[in-house]
């Protein structure tokens, strides 16, 4: 998460929205996908995007295990996918937990010391 | 004027080409922060999330970002700007809902002909290559370091050094800077060739012995085909006769400094090689190569490039739609013909550009290609052989009020631009907006205008080559009816004004799709008639595509005026109306 940090920083307001984005965002697609468990396909498309989000914010494990899910989807593993996506919930119900946390406490540290923390 | 990072990059007086002086540290620190300051850079990502952060990042490292979610809106943002105004950098997603990020990567470079970093979480060797070969100067894997777009503006400035306008040479300093004073003026009245496409070309009116030293010594250089230059080309192909054209002779008749004998020499290659390719007029309607198509879609613009002249406009040459599948004209002619002054491109010319992008795209199957004025998304599929005709014979004095309400499916609402070009162009109210232009013969000028725009337009539907087959399919299937056929005929006997003889060329092209019900034939063939030839203005022949008995006539147009029979064509059975529309997507 370090290199999270960087510019988290600075920008941790505009961070936290994107959070709250990606979280609806995410639940969507799982239901997208168990609606349509055989439409593969699309299902890789919206991992492969979330994949991109993850590495984006450094969330490595959730990346991770888009990676697998992905491969899961290219073998059509149905059975895979889905316990790919399981964990890839509870991996990003973690993420949130961390980050809503991270957050807050970025919040109570205040501005001066936000300032001081941008300088680094 | 509005300078960019360039005009401070040259301003530096470095002891070397281009370099600045970091004798000073302090100013040098400086100076890079002004410098990236001016560095505009557009990133495209779908994901908000990541565009976001793409943006925090790229601010981050002190550049002037714009961030688009939408690759349409980047490629119009991208060609509304002019030359002195434009993006000096292209950061996109690969993987993109509306827009291919390889696509758009080829179009930036085509249009714009400016660095695109291409950016994906895929890190597959394949994809990282295929970005390269598509002609992204770099590919990033996401997620991003800071790192590595700390140092993306050596993309631009290594892009930029191989134009001669921005070698920065103690004296050519002032050279280039004025000549980038002077770009946009210099643009706007197309008068100085060298300067046009001094941004343009590697090789540049600049140093012709230089070029010729330099040609052994290093790399040869690419020359960038503008449409002025292509013009030229094409006007000197024609003088000597395609048969006999040879590329010292093309060179000879051209006179224009900076290109040697090689470039005339590929170049001839690939105009002659797409010629064959628009001969062929296959009914490849899916990429016919994968590889090939890229390199297609410039034989296309090399071909429609023709008297693309004065484009002010940084959107590039390529003015024409392409099609694939063409069929043989009796004058193939007719494809090199220089089609005059273009005129204030301005928005025509912006639109018959983003049109000719829209089908660039032909083989993507993708939907997509605004054009600027219009804001017109077009499907995008294989163009028809009619619509080729026409388009070949744009007099591309494109007018910027287009006054057509294409309604029904297809060009529908040219001015909002939001519905999506259906190639179903020809509508019925098409056909009445079409008869409308020509009001028994109004001032040719307006009416070539609006056809061309019209023809512009319906060039652009990305479907056209269905169209054009399925028109023909059509055809054939009307050829049962005797007396449509008949009647068209005796319709289009009166078409043939004075100077106009007709020769019926068969035109299979036109048979080929059979589930184009467009309305095409509401413009009634007969105005499609005049459409091409007002469209041939410069009185090179016109194909018509003859849809009743489905062969293509062509007229020997002596002069541009505009035959006015629209009352003839008026009366065209109304068969034909409900033919196309309706495989059209």
């Amino acid at each position: 998460m370090l290199f999270l940090q960087g510019y988290l920083d600075e920008q941790f307001n505009q961070l936290e929205e994107l959070q709250d984005e990606t979280s609806p965002n995410f639940v969507e697609e799982v239901v997208v996908f168990d609606k349509y468990p055989q439409d593969f396909y699309r299902l890789d498309s919206l991992v492969h995007t979330l994949k991109g989000r993850g590495t984006s914010i450094g969330a490595m494990r959730m990346k991770n295990e888009c990676s697998v899910l992905k491969a899961h989807c290219n073998n059509k593993n149905l059975e895979g996918c889905r316990r790919s996506l399981q964990k890839m919930k509870r991996e990003h119900a973690t993420l949130k937990q961390k980050l809503e946390a991270y957050c807050q406490m970025m919040r109570q540290v205040g501005p001066r010391e936000r300032a001081v923390n941008s300088r680094k | 004027m509005k300078k960019g990072w360039k005009e401070i990059w040259s301003g530096h007086d470095g002891g070397e080409v281009g370099l600045p002086s970091f004798g000073d540290c302090e100013r040098a620190v400086m100076d890079m922060e002004s410098f990236l300051a001016r560095l505009r850079v557009l990133a495209v990502d779908d994901d908000r999330v990541c565009l976001k952060i793409l943006e925090t990042q790229l601010r981050h490292c002190k550049y002037n970002v714009t961030a688009v979610t939408r690759a349409e809106a980047a490629l119009e943002m991208l060609r509304a700007r002019k030359d002195g105004d434009q993006f000096d950098l292209v950061i996109s997603d690969v993987h993109m809902p509306d827009m291919d990020g390889f696509k758009l990567l080829e179009l930036v470079g085509l249009e714009m002909d400016i660095p695109v970093i291409m950016l994906s979480a895929n890190e597959e060797m394949e994809t990282m290559m295929k970005g390269i070969k598509h002609g992204a100067c770099d590919y990033l894997v996401k997620p991003v370091h800071l790192d590595r777009l700390k140092n993306i503006w050596l993309h631009v400035v290594k892009k930029s050094m191989n134009d001669p306008r921005d070698h920065i040479s103690g004296a050519n300093d002032d050279a280039s800077q004025k000549r980038q004073s002077g770009d946009a003026e210099d643009e706007k009245n197309g008068a100085d060739d060298t300067k046009k496409h001094s941004r343009k070309n590697k090789k540049d009116g600049d140093d012709p012995e230089e070029d010729s030293e330099n040609t052994s010594t290093q790399k040869r250089q690419r020359i960038q085909w503008s449409a002025d230059l292509h013009r030229k080309f094409v006007e000197a192909v024609h003088q000597i006769g395609i048969d006999r054209a040879v590329p010292k002779k093309i060179l000879d008749v051209m006179g224009v400094d900076g290109i040697t004998r090689e470039h005339v020499a590929s170049h001839l290659q690939k105009y002659r090689l797409a010629l064959k390719k628009l001969s062929l007029g296959t009914d490849k309607q899916s990429n016919p190569c994968p590889a090939g198509t890229e390199s297609w879609r410039r034989d296309w613009n090399y071909i429609n490039m023709n008297g693309l002249a004065s484009s002010p406009s940084a959107l590039g040459t390529h003015r024409l739609l392409h099609s694939q599948s063409v069929k043989p004209i009796s004058s193939q002619r007719s494809l090199g013909i220089p089609v005059r002054d273009m005129g204030p491109a301005g928005n025509g010319g912006n639109l018959l550009n983003a049109v000719v992008h829209d089908v660039s795209n032909v083989t993507s199957g993708n939907s997509y290609g605004h054009i600027s004025n219009g804001g017109l998304p077009s499907g995008s599929g294989p163009s028809g052989s009619y619509i080729e005709n026409i388009r070949n014979r744009m007099v591309l004095d494109a007018d910027r009020s287009f006054p057509f309400a294409i309604s029904g499916n297809s060009f529908a609402n040219m001015s909002n631009g939001t519905q999506p070009l259906v190639p179903g162009l020809v509508s019925n109210s098409l056909k009445g907006d079409v008869l409308s232009m020509f009001p028994g013969y109004g001032p040719s000028q307006g009416n070539n205008l609006k056809i061309n725009q019209l023809s512009g337009i319906a060039a652009s539907s990305g479907q056209m080559t269905a169209i054009g087959d399925e028109i023909q399919n059509r055809m054939a299937a009307l050829k049962g009816k005797s007396t449509p056929v008949v009647d068209f005929s005796e319709q289009m006997a009166p078409f043939n004004l004075g100077n106009y003889t007709s020769v019926p060329i068969n035109n299979s092209a036109l048979a080929s799709a059979p589930t184009i019900r467009s309305a095409l034939p509401d413009i009634q063939i007969g105005n499609l008639g005049m459409l091409t030839q007002m469209l041939n203005g410069g009185g090179a022949n016109v194909n018509v595509l003859d849809e009743k008995d489905g062969t293509s006539k062509v007229y020997q147009h002596a002069t541009g005026d505009l035959v006015g029979t629209s009352e003839a064509q008026n009366q065209m059975g109304g068969d034909l109306d409900d033919f196309f529309i309706d495989g059209l997507i």
